[in-house]
């Protein structure tokens, strides 16, 4: 046995060789056990293998960083579809066992039936009321499907993590409220499927909040982040579901969203209150005011008064909102829908105003006339069924009935991804298959919607 | 059919025979799975601008050459065995070689930028790992990167297994100097 310090190669200890394979975990268990007992007396070959630890922790530590886009989609489009089985005629059918086709025939049965069913609740009927036909997919089925895949795919954080699903990782903290609040929607988180969900979603939440007050990170886009946090978390603390911490949090939030405000009265993507606003993002910032002031906050008034006295100058003649001021895109219908479903929540909360009920009015005929061809956009779809819900025209019950339909044909039938939605849109590649599922999800859920 | 609505809770094995049958979805997931620790093994292997691009080509050719997986073998050695043959045939190709040198020489200047502005021990690490022969770095980055086994490292590199270990240990040498 040598002694040698390890700088030095020779003479060496022909053990010496094994401190490596030691090191790196790679002798089976006699080895080690061999390797151990003569270590304890050669201090050449206990150093070295220490050592040599050292370097791999190192290593480790200085890892490059682990960054990469989502590649499935570009992969994808360089293997011909010719090289994958029709997913639709596989064997692993879930809900009916039948092809393809007698699946779009239950769809459109469905359909005709949820119409009557939306008939008959304008006269009083229990919301949830569910047809008699078992075999075709029941909306609180779909429902429980999707929360059953979002369960599956929750974190030991609690989060939700696009960045595992298609999306961006910057916008986890939204994802994770969108998640949320697709449990809380469904019975008033009160399925099984939320018992573990919420608390540990809440959680999580309440664990990104910054020193500002602000939830998720402090990147661009950070007000997504931060509306669509403090909405799910005011709904779980309104239905008793959000840890005792919650409310000073929200409070905060609160008060971040007012510093946010604009002089104009909307909301941007970004920290400076000089950033332009935007429909989209005001509406998720509006929606927490009227939530917080519903529960007696009574200083997120003043916000949501300016923040509705801003949206009003976003519509034009016709009842058609803009995305940064009226008339500035010619996709109407979505940015109509937020703006119709924000001036709803907010009614009854703010002093009543006529012209903001006929702008709603006239907002949804807009939204209940506008076509729904091609590619589902979620986002867009999510607050035209938003608005839509709000009323109980006839006309705008076909519209949703319609949209639902198209929703429960498209859930994915796919064994490994059953319950969720395929992420199939311009936002996609920033929330991916959370951002779908959720969005689809809350979309076939009555609320928000009719809920007073 | 309960574990099956848990894609995570499938092996890379289940998936890549799910793949095999031609299942869309079971191949994204194992994209998915895998995508991360592939790019970062190009770059680790000194590829830069490319390494998203070479991860693409990997799983396109993991997907070509998808009949001839066998479950008997560790998916990862497939996969890397494929990402080493990506990253061989792209050196060869003329213009990507140029591409290549030139982002050698680039990260090279920001190294030492970086160096000279006393920044963090990541640079060391890189430089450190960039000094050694190709040979062993593969090893390393294998092991210590992508958590393959030598005898895992030895069927990727189609080299005997005692090879591995001698050039491990070369490497763990060379990096202990550097990092000293
Ligand atoms: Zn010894």
């Amino acid at each position: 046995m040598k002694t040698t310090a390890h700088r030095t190669d020779a003479p060496e200890c022909a053990w010496r060789a094994k401190a490596a394979d030691a090191a790196c975990d790679a002798l089976d268990e006699t080895e080690k056990a061999a390797f151990d007992t003569h270590a304890r007396q050669c201090s050449d070959c206990r150093e070295t293998a220490e050592s040599f630890r050292n370097v791999i922790q190192k290593l480790r530590d200085g890892m490059p960083a682990a960054s990469c886009r989502d590649l499935p989609p570009d992969i994808m489009r360089r293997i011909p579809d010719s090289g994958w089985t029709p997913e639709t005629s596989d064997a692993g059918r879930r809900r009916l066992g039948f092809p393809a086709f007698a699946l779009r025939a239950a769809a459109l049965v469905l359909a005709a039936l949820a119409g009557a069913v939306l008939l008959t609740l304008r006269f009083g009927t229990k919301p949830d009321a569910v047809g008699p036909v078992a075999a075709a997919p029941s909306r609180a089925n779909v429902i429980r499907d999707a929360l059953q895949w979002l369960a599956s795919v929750q974190e030991d954080s609690g989060a939700w993590a696009p960045q595992s699903w298609g999306g961006r990782q910057v916008y986890e903290t939204a994802l994770t409220g969108m998640a949320l609040l697709t449990f809380l929607r469904h019975e008033d988180g009160q399925h099984p499927s939320a018992a573990n969900a919420v608390p540990g979603g809440a959680a999580y939440l309440l664990t990104r909040q910054r020193a500002d007050g602000g939830y998720g990170p402090a990147a661009s886009g950070h007000m997504y982040n931060h509306g669509i946090a403090t909405v799910a978390l005011l709904e779980a603390y309104r239905q008793g579901l959000a840890p005792a911490d919650a409310e000073a949090s929200l409070k905060t939030a609160l008060a971040f969203i007012r510093e946010q405000q604009s002089h104009t009265g909307g909301w941007g993507y970004d920290t400076h209150p000089m950033s332009r606003p935007n429909t989209s993002i005001s509406v998720w910032q509006m929606e927490a005011l009227a939530l917080g002031l519903a529960l007696g906050w009574t200083e997120a008034g003043e916000p949501l008064e300016r923040g509705l006295a801003w949206l009003a100058t976003m519509a034009n003649e016709q009842g058609q909102f803009g995305y940064r001021q009226a008339d500035d895109t010619a996709d109407h219908a979505a940015l109509t829908a937020m703006g119709a479903y924000c001036l709803f929540k907010a009614a009854g909360k703010t002093p009543d105003d006529p012209a903001g009920r006929a702008l709603v009015r006239r907002a949804l005929h807009r939204v209940a006339t506008e076509s729904e061809e091609g590619n589902l956009d979620y986002y867009r779809s999510y607050f035209i069924a938003s608005a839509l819900k709000t009323s109980a025209e006839p006309e705008h019950r076909q519209s949703l009935t319609r949209l639902r339909s198209r929703l429960t044909r498209e859930q994915s039938q796919d064994p490994l991804l059953a319950g969720s939605w395929n992420p199939a849109d311009q936002w996609s590649a920033v929330g991916g298959r959370l951002y779908a599922t959720t969005l689809a999800a809350m979309m076939l859920e009555n609320r928000p919607g009719m809920d007073p | 059919m309960s574990t099956l609505h848990d894609p995570d809770a499938l092996s890379d094995t289940e998936l890549m025979r799910l793949a095999q049958q031609g299942r869309k979805s079971a191949f994204e997931h194992l994209i998915r799975r895998h995508q991360r620790p592939l790019v970062n093994f190009f770059r680790s292997m000194g590829v830069y601008n490319d390494a998203e691009d070479m991860a693409q080509d990997t799983f396109v050719r993991l997907f070509k050459y998808r009949k001839r997986y066998k479950p008997t073998a560790k998916f990862t050695t497939f996969l890397y065995l494929m990402a080493r043959q990506v990253r061989i045939d792209a050196l060869r190709s003329r213009k990507r070689r140029a591409a290549f040198e030139k982002e050698l020489a680039d990260a090279q200047r920001m190294e030492d930028e970086a160096v000279h502005a006393g920044c963090d021990k990541r640079p060391d690490v890189e430089r450190a790992l960039r000094a050694l022969s190709t040979a062993m770095r593969e090893v390393v980055v294998l092991n210590v990167y992508q958590g393959l086994k030598y005898e895992e490292i030895a069927l990727v590199l189609n080299i005997p297994l005692g090879t591995v270990k001698s050039r491990m240990f070369q490497a763990l040498k060379r990096l202990r100097a550097a990092l000293e």
